[in-house]
């Protein structure tokens, strides 16, 4: 394009289409031929045909893309996650356990609302969810399934964090003092008494 | 904000002094001195004063009015009194054993004004004291000392030590002649005996036997003064004589003085004075004489039981009092003045014999009445040893002094409410019952008794709302029904002298009282608590003589008979030397079973039934018998039950612990078979565990062995040897050396060892380390290396002198516990637990000094054993104090704690167990000669019921945990009410305002 031109109407057509199969000719610009511009509708949908794919398959790697940015994404919160838990100490306090509880709390919930994340990266409609054994088969076609995957086992790392606080807290039972309550106490085979005979002296 | 300023003005506290009221509130105290030995009862006008000294060594002057006292000398328990007099100075004691004390108490204050000793003989005790002219003091000691001391101020004037063979007991001074009068050994009797002596310089006059002098026992003879004579009394081996001191040869018969046959001299009341009375028992009367030959008053009926004489010097007469036995429900007083030598009146006083025996001795006071005519006031001891206050014909006060001479004591629970009851019935069905009822039936059993809860649900929150708000107190009626909490229970003591005592424990009233005459309790059982419908069985366990033994049962709640009918009530054996309850229940009757230990390695079953047999034989392969002389012996056996051929019991030998010769028992532990375990570990500061060793029949025993004769020989040295003995194999896990420990003074026992779950703890008096013996026991290097090496591991330094025994003179109580593994976590894995096949338990050890003497030491007692027990202690100085398990811990770091064991919880060492005022569970009352601690859990498994005796009675309740399962006193019910009432209403108010404003935003 010349500098020199100081306005331009591209008459191309390409531009109509993207405006969208307008039939208010009252409204169309000058310089629009109707046939032109739906010969060129026809030529541009065959041409576009590639070009939409193209775009699907774009849409889909984005999404996918977005799809594991949201799986890493409780990855990139660990570190966080982990400094926050060493700063709130390990004696039982109200913010220690406030602090251990939530994680804990957010990532359980977090795998159990997985597909709810991911829906919004699915390429397929939501409404014909399939059920019961194409269930699982859906799932094994499901191209979400390695971010789902990759987000669960993140979350669950979240959830191993929070263990190791309430481990390092002395919440766990694992010591045996933890089950000392529960322990029966030995029966006793043998029933021994006695003691001082009475001397009856006095 | 408004409601919230009510709620904080309501929540202000009340505040109240506690703590003077709370003295009292849940303790009680029984005062008591011991039966009287020594009795003055005196009269100075309008006052009357009740001087005793007792056979527990206590001197007291008791207030007529009420029985207590107004003060009390309780001397050492190895004090013995040996005589009393009351001067004009006040009273004269004399007193002891190896060194002989005599002192003057102020009569008033009770204050000690001088003390003489002397040294003494054990073997003779006999003892007696005169007063002379100016108040001075002639005492006779061990038969053979003459002393006379300055009245003024205890100064010895003359002292003789006679040269004779004749054992004198009774001095009596005339003037300034003394008379010793004493029985010289001679062929079959002995003889009177009687030496003269001057009273200024002590020099002997004479010593003579009247002709005629041969009496059966020294207790025969009697000296009745006069003021120109002293006239000596005796009955005679055939006839009673009479003889006036000083002329040697000059004996009459006192039938023949005063005109009477077949005289037989009863008693002299009150020798001391002018005019003393001697009764006299002819034929079939009783006179009474006056010297030198006048017979003033004749009592006929002299088949009559009881004959007690006791005569009273008031108002310038002499009355002389006869009391004999009535229907057994009273007593008959006849009064007689007998200067006047005339008869004032018979009177009848109502006296039930059964609870306490036939009166002993009798003590009188004559005052005048308001109208003129005259009062009096019998003072006396009955057969139980126990002592009452009579006048006007009634028992005015009780004083169960039996009770200091109390060998056992055992808590009786109280029977639960009916109601309650009803729902136990319905789960403790018998078989037969559950086959015979129908379902229907148990239906309408179970609804009825629901709605008789309901039914009595108002008088419930009645009674609850009356607890929370502390008017639970004033209540006096005495209900034999088991409380909310379970503190009110029933103790029932059991004396040497057949006395029975039954003392509810939440205010101390008596139950019922019961009294064997004959018979020396030395054991109380449970054998029944109370079940529904049946009431709880006690059985006593007494000796009526050397060779008999007897078996009472009774229901604990009456004092009667059980079974009521009477029969097998009482059994008889031969001498029992133990009686122990066996976990086994009769089942007809659901009384526990009793093995009874007796002569000849025989043993018994009670009640001795087929059924009862049955049970025993087939508990018999678990059943494992440890037996020992007790304190003093050193030998431990262990025996099994057989039944020999002839269908009887013996006992088998099993094993046997000699200890060295010069090793003798000094204290026995013993764990409760009842005792509740709450945790079988103790929980380290890292979590792991300590597994505790946990084996019942596991005894701690002490024994000591000494050199010398005592602390203040040079050869002298002492040793505590603890060891742990495993009662069912014998063998012995553990031994400790205590170097340089023992007792303080031979005759004061300090070893105390109390035993509970899988600790021990024993005390002890450290002599230092010039008291510790030189060589040292291979074995115990042994476990001084295992305990060096625990502390090593434990980063605590090495303690390098751990053989070293500390150099500072006190008592000491080290603390012990067991595990059964040095290792944390690591336990032997089992179901069960035979001592057949345990390990050796690990033990580890640390001792305190504590600054009292200790008399008696016991454990607290809580129904799931959570709360952390309290060691109880019975301090020499008169206080039942508590040291709680926490401060005896053997865990307790030396040096700073580490993170770990601040964890655990542990308090840094201290080499001394501070004395901690606030501990004293007798806070300021004087409680002394605590001999036997008893605790019992109540409901409240915080609160432990505890009573000391000995001397006193004191009874308390103990929560070494504090209360933690109460709400304090001081509990504002009214602010947390009325805040409940404020937050209804708040959220009543809100509930609508909210529904409105709702309904408003709908509208919008």
């Amino acid at each position: 394009m010349t500098s020199k031109a100081l306005w331009t109407f591209n008459l191309t057509g390409s531009d109509t289409v993207a405006r969208g199969n307008s039939r208010n000719t009252k409204l169309d610009p000058p310089g629009f031929a109707e046939a032109v511009a739906n010969d060129g509708a026809r030529i541009s949908r065959r041409g576009s045909q590639d070009d939409q794919q193209e775009k699907e398959v774009q849409i889909a790697n984005l999404k996918m893309k977005k799809a594991w940015d949201a799986a890493l994404a409780p990855g990139k919160s660990i570190p966080m996650n982990a400094i926050m838990l060493y700063m709130s100490g390990n004696s039982i306090q109200i913010f220690s356990v406030l602090v251990t509880v939530m994680l804990l709390w957010n990532s359980i919930k977090a795998i159990m609302g997985v597909n709810t994340v991911f829906d919004r990266f699915s390429t397929k409609s939501t409404e014909t969810r399939p059920r019961g054994i194409a269930a699982l088969l859906a799932l094994s076609s499901d191209p979400l399934l390695l971010p789902k995957l990759a987000y669960i086992v993140l979350q669950f790392g979240c959830l191993a964090l929070g263990v190791w606080k309430c481990g390092a807290m002395g919440l766990l039972p694992t010591a045996h003092s933890d089950w000392l309550a529960f322990m029966e106490p030995k029966k006793i085979l043998e029933y021994g008494v006695g003691g001082s005979l009475e001397s009856h002296t006095s | 904000m408004l409601l919230l300023l009510l709620a904080c003005l309501l929540c202000t506290p009340v505040f109240s002094a506690i703590h003077v009221d709370q003295a009292g509130a849940t303790d009680w105290h029984k005062e008591l001195v011991g039966t009287p030995s020594h009795v003055f009862y005196t009269r100075t006008g309008q006052r009357s004063q009740l001087f005793v000294g007792t056979e527990r060594n206590v001197l007291a002057l008791i207030s007529p009015k009420t029985g207590n006292s107004v003060w009390r000398q309780v001397l050492e328990p190895s004090d013995d009194l040996l005589s009393v007099r009351l001067g004009s100075h006040g009273l004269v004691s004399i007193s002891g054993r190896r060194l002989i004390h005599t002192r003057l108490w102020d009569a008033q204050t009770g204050f000690l004004v001088w003390d003489q000793s002397s040294d003494g003989n054990v073997s003779k005790p006999a003892a007696d004291l005169t007063f002379t002219g100016g108040g001075d003091v002639v005492t006779l000691i061990n038969g053979e000392t003459v002393t006379r001391l300055s009245g003024e101020e205890g100064s010895i004037l003359w002292s003789s030590k006679l040269e004779t063979s004749a054992t004198y007991r009774c001095i009596y001074a005339h003037g300034r002649v003394l008379y010793l009068i004493g029985t010289k050994q001679s062929r079959d009797y002995p003889e009177v005996s009687i030496i003269q002596m001057d009273a200024i310089t002590g020099r002997i006059i004479e010593e003579y036997q009247p002709p005629n002098g041969a009496v059966r026992a020294s207790e025969d003879i009697f000296v009745a003064g006069d003021v120109e004579h002293v006239y000596l009394y005796w009955n005679g081996v055939a006839r009673a004589y009479r003889h006036i001191l000083g002329r040697q040869a000059d004996v009459e018969e006192v039938e023949e003085v005063f005109g009477i046959e077949s005289a037989e001299i009863v008693t002299v009341l009150q020798p001391e004075t002018m005019h003393p009375d001697i009764i006299i028992r002819a034929k079939d009367k009783y006179l009474i004489a006056r010297n030198p030959h006048t017979v003033v008053h004749t009592f006929q009926r002299a088949h009559l039981e009881g004959n007690i004489f006791a005569t009273a010097h008031s108002l310038g007469k002499t009355h002389v009092l006869r009391l004999t036995r009535g229907s057994g429900k009273e007593l008959r007083a006849e009064l007689v003045d007998s200067t006047s030598a005339k008869a004032i009146g018979t009177y009848s006083i109502p006296f039930i014999e059964r609870m306490s025996g036939p009166v002993q001795k009798a003590f009188l006071d004559v005052f005048p009445k308001k109208d003129g005519s005259i009062g009096f006031r019998i003072f006396i001891i009955t057969a139980d040893g126990s002592t009452k206050l009579l006048k006007d014909g009634a028992i005015v006060w009780t004083k169960e002094e039996a009770l200091t001479k109390a060998s056992a004591a055992v808590y009786v629970d109280l029977p639960e409410k009916s109601l309650l009851s009803q729902v136990h019935d319905e789960l403790n069905e018998q078989p037969e019952e559950t086959a015979s009822i129908t379902s229907i039936e148990r239906y309408m059993r179970r609804v009825r008794s629901h709605y008789n809860k309901v039914k009595a649900l108002p008088e419930r929150i009645v009674a609850m709302s009356k607890y929370l708000f502390g008017s639970s107190n004033t209540h006096d009626d005495m209900d034999l029904r088991a409380d909310m909490l379970g503190v009110r229970k029933v103790i029932v003591f059991a004396s040497k002298t057949g006395k029975v005592v039954a003392y509810d424990t939440e205010r101390g009233r008596t139950v019922w009282e019961r009294y064997f005459g004959g018979i020396s309790f030395w054991q109380v059982e449970n054998i029944r608590t109370s079940v529904v419908k049946y009431p709880p069985v006690i059985t006593l366990v007494g000796n009526r003589d050397e060779s008999t033994s007897l078996l009472y049962r009774l229901n604990a709640l009456t004092g009667d008979d059980y079974p009521g009918d009477g029969s097998n009530a009482t059994s008889e054996f031969g001498l029992i030397r133990k009686v122990m309850r066996l976990p086994l229940e009769e089942p007809e009757d659901r009384t526990h079973l009793l093995a009874l230990v007796g002569q000849d390695s025989q043993v018994y079953l009670h009640p001795d039934s087929p059924v009862a047999r049955g049970a025993f034989e087939t508990f018999l392969p678990t059943f494992h018998l440890y037996l020992t002389e007790g304190v003093g012996s050193s030998e431990l056996g262990g025996f099994k039950v057989a039944q020999s051929p002839d269908g009887n019991y013996k006992l088998i030998s099993t094993w046997k612990v000699e200890f060295p010769d010069d090793e003798k028992i000094a204290a026995l532990g013993e764990v409760s078979k009842h005792e509740h375990v709450a945790s079988l570990g103790r929980v380290l500061g890292n979590r792991s565990v300590l597994y505790k060793y946990l084996n019942p029949n596991l005894l701690a025993l002490a024994t000591i062995a000494t050199t010398g004769t005592g602390p203040f020989d040079a050869q002298f040295t002492s040793v505590v040897l603890l060891y742990l003995i495993d009662t069912v194999t014998g063998s012995i896990h553990y031994r400790a050396e205590f170097k340089g420990a023992g007792h303080v003074l031979p005759d004061i026992p300090s070893i105390h060892l109390v035993q509970s779950e899988n600790w021990a703890v024993v005390s002890y008096w450290n002599h230092g380390p010039e008291a510790a013996p030189s060589q040292i026991d291979q074995s115990t290097i042994e476990t001084e290396q295992d305990l060096k090496k625990k502390r090593k591991k434990k980063r605590k330094p090495a303690a390098a002198t751990s053989f070293a025994v500390p150099d500072a003179k006190g008592f000491e109580m080290a603390t012990l516990e067991f595990y059964e593994s040095a290792k944390p976590d690591s336990r032997l894995e089992s179901n069960t637990f035979s001592s057949f096949q345990s390990k050796r338990p690990h033990v580890i050890a640390q001792s305190y000094a504590f600054p009292k003497r200790i008399n008696a030491m016991a454990l607290t007692a809580t129904g799931a054993g959570i709360t952390t027990k309290e060691v109880l202690l019975g301090l020499a100085e008169g206080h039942l104090y508590g040291v709680n398990k926490r401060l005896l811990d053997p865990r307790r770091p030396v040096g700073a704690p580490t993170a770990d064991e601040k964890e655990e919880g542990v308090l840094p060492y201290r080499a001394t167990l501070d004395f901690n005022p606030k501990e004293v569970a007798s806070y300021h009352l004087y409680v002394p000669r605590i001999e036997h601690v008893l605790s019992s859990a109540t409901k409240l498994e915080s609160t432990s019921l505890t009573i000391a005796w000995g001397l006193d009675i004191f009874c308390a309740r103990r929560s070494p945990s504090k209360a933690f399962d109460v709400l304090s006193e001081g509990f504002n019910y009214g602010a947390l009410l009325t805040t409940i009432a404020a937050l209804i209403l708040g959220i009543w108010v809100a509930k609508g305002m909210a529904q409105r404003k709702k309904l408003n935003d709908l509208w919008k």
